[in-house]
């Protein structure tokens, strides 16, 4: 026991000493962001957090969300320019705009493949009912839709950084029912060959009402998850599909509870991890594949949660009876999170460690909303 | 040459409405903005019995009073908060024996003395009837500085109207203006004041120009309770259509759970379109979807197949423009929402 003591005391000694060094560290890197006065003058602002020089992208007008491509070099977000919202690609390495050719007037939500070689996003004329996903392939400047025709309109299309993900959702059951046509060995090839998009499809039920489901979709293959992982999917509203950063699980929300909760389908099957009456949506995961972060109203205001998805547990990141908090951005370390509030009556960004109490203002502008953490730079 | 008699006829009124103003207090900037008191306003007004409570958001802090139309003054006890923001939020208490029904303006003297007084901000009913009415108009675009503008006149006309109607408040959905400046909104609230019954606005795409939609009215995302039902005013601006980046969200959520007790919720903004923000559609129309929205912005009435926002549960309201002579009176009652024939003061 005496022997004990010594490498106790050290131990304690090296706990402390590590938290203030740890308290004392500052976050790193760039973020990206929505900053003006409102929606109609929002332009993409990048500061630099060591430094807070900071940088205005100045193509077109009505700047949409901010995307990091993963290897860093690379923004993509929708603008507006002679008559349509396009998408741009800003390269921070050589400050120069890529506006990308569309077909379609309203292209909107980019989403990087993993590779920063392809942007997928949603196209269309009208909206709602008739949103195509689109994959562009950045080097050849080509830009396709997705999906076949059986998908009548998609949202917020993201990519899978692996493939793994059906082999290991099926591994829950025993037999898995695809959607009729849907040919499996020709999604696999043309998901190792580019990639394969999770979206929300919108489509009209028998009753003539929308509603969404999850799908999965490749270059030409399209199928909803399928229904023995998603339960009663058709009779509920799905939205914000995530990935997992190592795409072995998907994290969602849906109105299946009764009101909006996070679900989480992974090599277990399908759970609701966030589970509170009141709404709990936008979930966020974290770059090492521990946490998810996600908004909740289950303490008045709206406020920053995360939980452990492999065991539902949920402790709060930032919540305040005074203000709201929305939109969490994760650093690259997943320490860190950057976040919208609104303690000084306009939304503001601000950084939190996960750890800690402390909360560091970061704008003090106009109005600062979308953050996005820049990946680190390969 | 009866047009003309017509239009001196307005032109008097509005002198006299104008006089009626001044002597009222009205207080906003000599621009139209609101001064010292941001909320309620003329245009975001509160309706409630006595003994119930509202809010108030100020600049400053100060004694709040009452002014009814024969000018006698009413104090009111008001509890601050303590300041969070660049603005302070109060609680107000409608006690006092010498407050009947009828429409009330607020005053507040600030402890540093200074004075701001919102006209038809207060409305005071001593009860709310199970059956009512109200008025829809929409796309008004006053689009010059003068009182005898077309656009100003047929306003003007139709609160005449709607002055003598049975409606019990008027909603205004947007395009109030036609390219927000200054003289246009003065214009607008000259017009608005004469209204005799409470007027609730919301923003158009047309009143945007930077944020003088805020400092005319504050607010462009509210709610109020109407005896049993709720109503929900949001913000449906141009080309993003209720983002989800922003606020209102937060807002939505939380004011649709706050009249989930109500017997009908209204939607009132001024246009909805497919690529509205699908978290602001999945807060209305879907989780716990309203039961009507009413809106503008198309300058023509609903299609039967526009009867219905897409989602399914929500019956949808569209009025013509006012510009054109429009409006509509709707009864609100057991049975739901029930349209009257739409009015043209034009004879369209």
């Amino acid at each position: 026991m005496k022997k004990v003591f010594p490498v106790l005391f050290l131990f304690s000694f090296y706990i402390i000493n590590s938290y203030r060094v740890f308290s004392d560290e500052n976050p790193e890197g760039h973020i990206a962001y929505l900053c003006g006065l409102d929606i109609d003058t929002y332009r993409v602002h990048t500061i630099e957090l060591e430094t807070n020089v900071e940088k205005e992208l100045t193509i077109g007008t009505h700047h949409g969300a901010p995307v990091w491509s993963p290897d860093g070099k690379k923004i993509a977000f929708s603008s507006k320019m002679e008559g349509g919202l396009y998408i741009v690609i800003w390269d921070s390495v050589t400050d120069k705009y890529k506006v990308l050719k569309h077909q379609y007037s309203w292209n909107d939500t980019p989403s990087w493949s993993a590779d920063s070689k392809y942007i997928s996003y949603i196209s269309c004329e009208k909206g709602l009912t008739d949103q195509k996903a689109v994959v562009y392939d950045i080097e050849h400047e080509k830009e396709e839709f997705w999906g076949g025709e059986k998908i009548p309109s998609v949202i917020n299309p993201v990519w899978f950084p692996k493939l793994d993900i059906l082999n290991a959702m099926s591994a829950t059951v025993s037999q898995v029912t695809y959607t009729e046509g849907f040919d499996i060995n020709k999604f696999f090839e043309e998901g190792y060959s580019i990639g394969v998009l999770i979206g929300v499809a919108v489509f009209q039920s028998a009753e003539k009402m929308l509603t969404t489901e999850l799908v999965l979709f490749s270059k030409t293959q399209a199928t909803p998850l399928p229904k023995e992982l998603m339960l009663e999917s058709a009779r509920f509203e799905e939205l914000n599909p995530q990935v997992s950063p190592k795409g072995s699980s998907l994290v969602f929300e849906t109105n299946e509870a009764g009101n909006r909760e996070i679900y989480y389908l992974g090599r277990r099957g399908i759970s609701n991890i966030s589970n509170h009456h009141l709404a709990d949506w936008n979930p966020v995961w974290s770059p090492n594949g521990e946490w998810v972060a996600f908004e909740s109203f289950r303490h008045g205001r709206r406020g920053i949660y995360r939980v452990f998805p492999e065991t539902a547990r949920v402790f709060p990141l930032v919540v305040s009876g005074d203000y709201d908090a929305w939109s969490p951005a994760w650093s690259p370390d997943s320490q860190w999170i950057c976040f919208v509030a609104n303690p000084s009556g306009k939304p503001q960004l601000y950084l939190k460690h996960i750890e800690e109490d402390k909360i560091i203002p970061l704008t003090e502008k106009s109005v600062s909303v979308a953050p996005c953490w820049r990946p680190k730079t390969k | 040459m009866r047009f003309r008699w017509h239009k001196e006829y307005i032109l008097i009124f509005l002198m006299i409405g104008l006089l009626v103003s001044f002597f009222n207090g009205y207080a906003r900037h000599e621009d139209g903005t609101l001064g010292i008191i941001k909320l309620p306003n003329e245009g975001c007004p509160v309706i409630l019995s006595p003994g119930q409570t509202f809010n108030i958001v100020a600049e400053q802090k100060g004694t709040i009073f009452l002014i009814d139309n024969e000018k006698n003054i009413i104090p009111l006890n008001v509890q601050w908060e303590e300041k969070k923001t660049e603005i302070y939020k109060g609680s107000v208490i409608l006690m006092g024996e010498d407050i009947k029904a009828g429409s009330y303006s607020i005053q507040i003297i600030t402890e540093g003395g200074a004075k701001d007084v919102n006209p038809r901000s207060i409305w005071v009913q001593n009860e709310f009837r199970e059956y009512y009415t109200f008025a829809h108009i929409s796309d008004i675009h006053i689009r010059s500085d003068s009182l005898q503008d077309e656009n100003a006149i047929t306003f003007q006309t139709i609160i005449e109207k709607l002055n003598q109607s049975d409606a019990q408040f008027i909603l205004l959905t947007g395009d109030l203006t036609h390219e927000a400046k200054t003289e246009q909104w003065q214009v607008f609230l000259n017009i608005l004041n004469q209204a005799r019954k409470p007027t609730f606005v919301c923003a158009g795409n047309h009143d945007r120009n930077e944020d003088n939609y805020e400092k005319m009215f504050y607010t462009s995302t509210y709610a109020f309770r109407y005896g049993k039902d709720g109503y929900i005013i949001f913000d449906t601006r141009e080309y993003r259509t209720a983002d989800s980046w922003g606020e209102q969200d937060t807002l939505l959520y939380r004011y649709r759970r706050e009249l989930k007790s109500s017997r009908w919720t209204f939607g009132i903004t001024h246009r909805y379109e497919f690529t509205m923000g699908i978290r602001s559609q999945i807060i209305l129309f879907v989780d716990d979807p309203i039961d009507f929205i009413l809106y503008g912005h198309t300058h023509r009435e609903n299609t039967r197949e526009e009867s219905v926002i897409p989602w399914g549960k929500t019956r949808v309201y569209v009025v013509p423009a006012e510009k054109d002579g429009f409006y509509r009176i709707f009864d609100v009652g057991e049975g739901g929402l029930f349209p009257r024939p739409i009015q043209n003061v034009k004879g369209k």
